[in-house]
């Protein structure tokens, strides 16, 4: 879930539920004080009633009792209705003779009045609050009606006032924090695209994207890591190159000292195998170590394998004629998409193993073949083949099927690793010409 | 030749002054970049090679060749390193350096390269110079074998000095077609095979070696 969106739900949930809150508070607080003002009202209403029903004549108050269906008071407030703007207060007087049970009038229910004070009472479907009279003396009592919806209808259209201006702002709101949030949280996201589009060897710092504090705080530390392991990978890099330089000029000199003697020495030649081998594991195992860096920084692009391959042959020509080999490149191809370095590495370890397992005279072919299906690079050479049987286990790291020739078997375990990382098919197969030795097949299909 | 060899491994320097001295050539040996450069400023010698290791004691053999190359120096430069990334090589011919050689390597091909060196210090220049039975004069473009005019026309002897300046290397077609004819210029398929024939006839059979697909080699006696 994105954080942009947690801060919109959370600010907004908390804004709405603030606002419903007070709502209810309004509501409640609003009823309470509503009904003290009616009810301060009902009361003034009940004192002009008992005032009025205290003063009646004792006769009156017989002609009343006699009188009460028929409808006939003097003095006495009728049932009135108070114009308030825009909403109607109602009220009624009900009166009621104890003695004769008789109630003036008589639509309104008839709860015998007891007892002096307020009551609720449901009449008409509406809720009503009432006010009860009762006076010494005096056989008629009273109960004041006022309409509870009344109550309810005021409240209401105060709440309805409030609501829309809070709704408005609430929209307002949400459009402002919408863009409020955008804009604080698109640093974050400028982060994010730029460090997902570099490469693995990119380790150049970021700049600072954003004067917010946060932001500056999580750059400057991705910075820090990024210095860090830039220490850290030049240092391994450096050691890779350390190593090499300790053990190539000792090799080197020795290489040559070796050669000062005379061939016919006792055990010259085989020292200079030993030299030579040991040369060539320092190769591999550099060639190794770098290999794991270029494959994580890798990049595809299109390869013309004629030119790649007539100046991979140029420079290697002269060692293996030096050799008493001979090597030639036939037939031709297109471009493939792979990447020059990596697939020089392959095609030179292919190239060194076919000049190290083939006699002295015979000849290396690289033969380029295209079609409408595939692409195909194939290196031959005249030695010995490896049996189908061995050929995965050659595959492997540090295998060698020939341990009297020189080389730590890494060959083609790199060639594998790269062929794989460059999606290229490569097998190890008996020519296909008729002639004996061995084949490495690469293909790229189209 | 008079060569200044910038090395800072002992055993391998001396190895190196016996085996280039056996040859004929003069050499200077110093183990700092310090040295190598008061020795190509205060000595009154002229060097005709510098032969420069990359990871000397006393800073990178890379910024003391920039240095060199700076102030006006052009003398011909072989980097002889440990360093084989292809990023050591391009810097290292990216910072003036004219060839490149990692070590172990057999004196034979660092005989070959200087030599090589030499004759393109020369073939830049208009003077005569010889490989072997073989005399080339770049000012007048042309050339002899065993002092017999070989009468050249222009692209055959161009051919013929790109192939001995790097005699005993393989030479690409690409690389020799390039030498012969400008860019934008329209190469005929088989315009390289036809010349490479003309000059066999004049120079012997086995004076130019085919490696077929990919470039000759010139394989005179020097």
């Amino acid at each position: 879930m994105s954080l942009r969106r947690i801060l919109l739900v959370t600010v907004l949930s908390l804004v709405a539920i603030g606002q419903i809150t007070s709502f209810v508070w309004i509501y409640s607080e609003g009823q309470e004080e509503m009904e003290e003002v009616l009810d301060s009202d009902l009361l003034s209403q009940a004192g002009w009633t008992s005032l009025w029903l205290k003063n009646l004549p004792a006769e009156d108050t017989e002609k009343i009792a006699k009188n009460l269906t028929e409808r006939q008071f003097e003095g006495l407030p009728a049932d009135w209705v108070m114009d308030q703007g825009y909403h109607l207060v109602s009220s009624r007087l009900q009166l009621w003779d104890a003695k004769l049970q008789r109630w003036w009038p008589e639509d309104l229910p008839q709860d015998p009045i007891e007892k002096a004070g307020f009551g609720w009472h449901d009449y008409g479907g509406l809720r009503w609050r009432t006010f009860d009279l009762v006076l010494e003396d005096v056989p008629i009592r009273a109960r004041l009606w006022q309409s509870l919806d009344v109550r309810d209808v005021a409240l209401e259209e105060t709440l309805e006032a409030m609501l829309v201006p809070n709704l408005t702002v609430l929209v307002l709101l949400l459009f402002i924090l919408g863009i409020v949030i955008h804009r604080g949280l698109s640093p974050l996201a400028m982060l994010a695209q730029r460090m997902s589009r570099r490469t693995a060897d990119d380790l150049d710092t970021i700049p600072t994207l954003s004067r917010t504090q946060e932001i500056q705080q999580l750059t400057q530390s991705l910075n820090d890591w990024i210095l860090r392991l830039n220490d850290t990978l030049q240092r391994e890099r450096g050691f890779a190159s350390d190593v090499a330089h300790e053990l190539r000029s000792p090799l080197a000199a020795l290489q040559l000292q070796l050669d000062e003697f005379s061939a016919d020495q006792p055990g010259i030649s085989q020292a200079r195998n030993s030299v030579r081998r040991l040369a060539r594991v320092v190769d591999q195992l550099l060639s190794l170590a770098r290999l794991e860096h270029r494959l994580a920084t890798l990049r595809m692009q299109p390869v013309a394998l004629d030119a790649l391959l007539e100046d991979l042959l140029g420079e290697m020509a002269d060692q293996v004629l030096a050799k008493g080999k001979e090597i030639e490149l036939i037939g031709q191809a297109g471009e493939v998409q792979s990447e020059p370095i990596l697939l020089s590495v392959v095609l030179r370890n292919l190239l060194e193993n076919a000049s190290k397992y083939s006699d002295a005279g015979s000849l290396i072919e690289v033969e380029l073949r295209e079609s409408d299906s595939e692409v195909l690079c194939l290196v031959r050479d005249r030695g010995a083949g490896i049996p189908a049987a061995r050929r995965s286990e050659v595959q492997q790291r540090f295998v060698r099927l020939d341990t009297g020739r020189d080389g730590a078997g890494l060959g083609l375990a790199i060639v594998g690793r790269i062929c794989d990382a460059l999606h290229i098919d490569w097998q190890l197969q008996d020519r296909d010409d008729g002639q004996s030795g061995l084949q490495v097949c690469l293909r790229w299909p189209r | 030749m008079r060569i200044l060899m910038v090395e800072d491994d002992q055993a391998l320097a001396e190895v190196l002054v016996r085996g280039l001295q056996k040859a004929g050539d003069v050499v200077d040996w110093v183990s700092r970049g310090q040295q190598a450069w008061t020795a190509l400023h205060t000595s009154t010698e002229h060097f005709d090679l510098l032969v420069l290791d990359l990871g000397l004691p006393d800073g990178d053999g890379l910024s003391l060749l920039r240095k060199l190359r700076n102030e006006g120096n052009t003398m011909p430069t072989l980097i002889l390193t440990a360093r084989d990334a292809l990023e050591d090589r391009v810097s290292g011919l990216d910072a003036g350096a004219d060839d490149y050689l990692v070590k172990p390597f057999e004196l034979a091909e660092l005989q070959a390269r200087l030599r090589a060196l030499g004759r393109r210090q020369r073939g830049k220049s208009s003077e005569e110079w010889r490989l072997g039975p073989l005399r080339l004069d770049p000012g007048q473009l042309r050339a002899w074998l065993s002092d017999a005019d070989l009468q050249l026309n222009r692209r055959e002897f161009m051919l013929l000095r790109a192939l001995a300046e790097r005699s005993g290397q393989v030479i690409t077609r690409s690389r020799l077609e390039e030498q012969l004819y400008g860019w934008g210029e329209e190469v005929e398929s088989n315009t390289l095979e036809v010349h490479i024939h003309h000059l066999r006839k004049k120079l012997g059979k086995d004076a130019i070696r085919t490696v077929r697909g990919v470039g000759y080699r010139l394989e005179l006696a020097e």
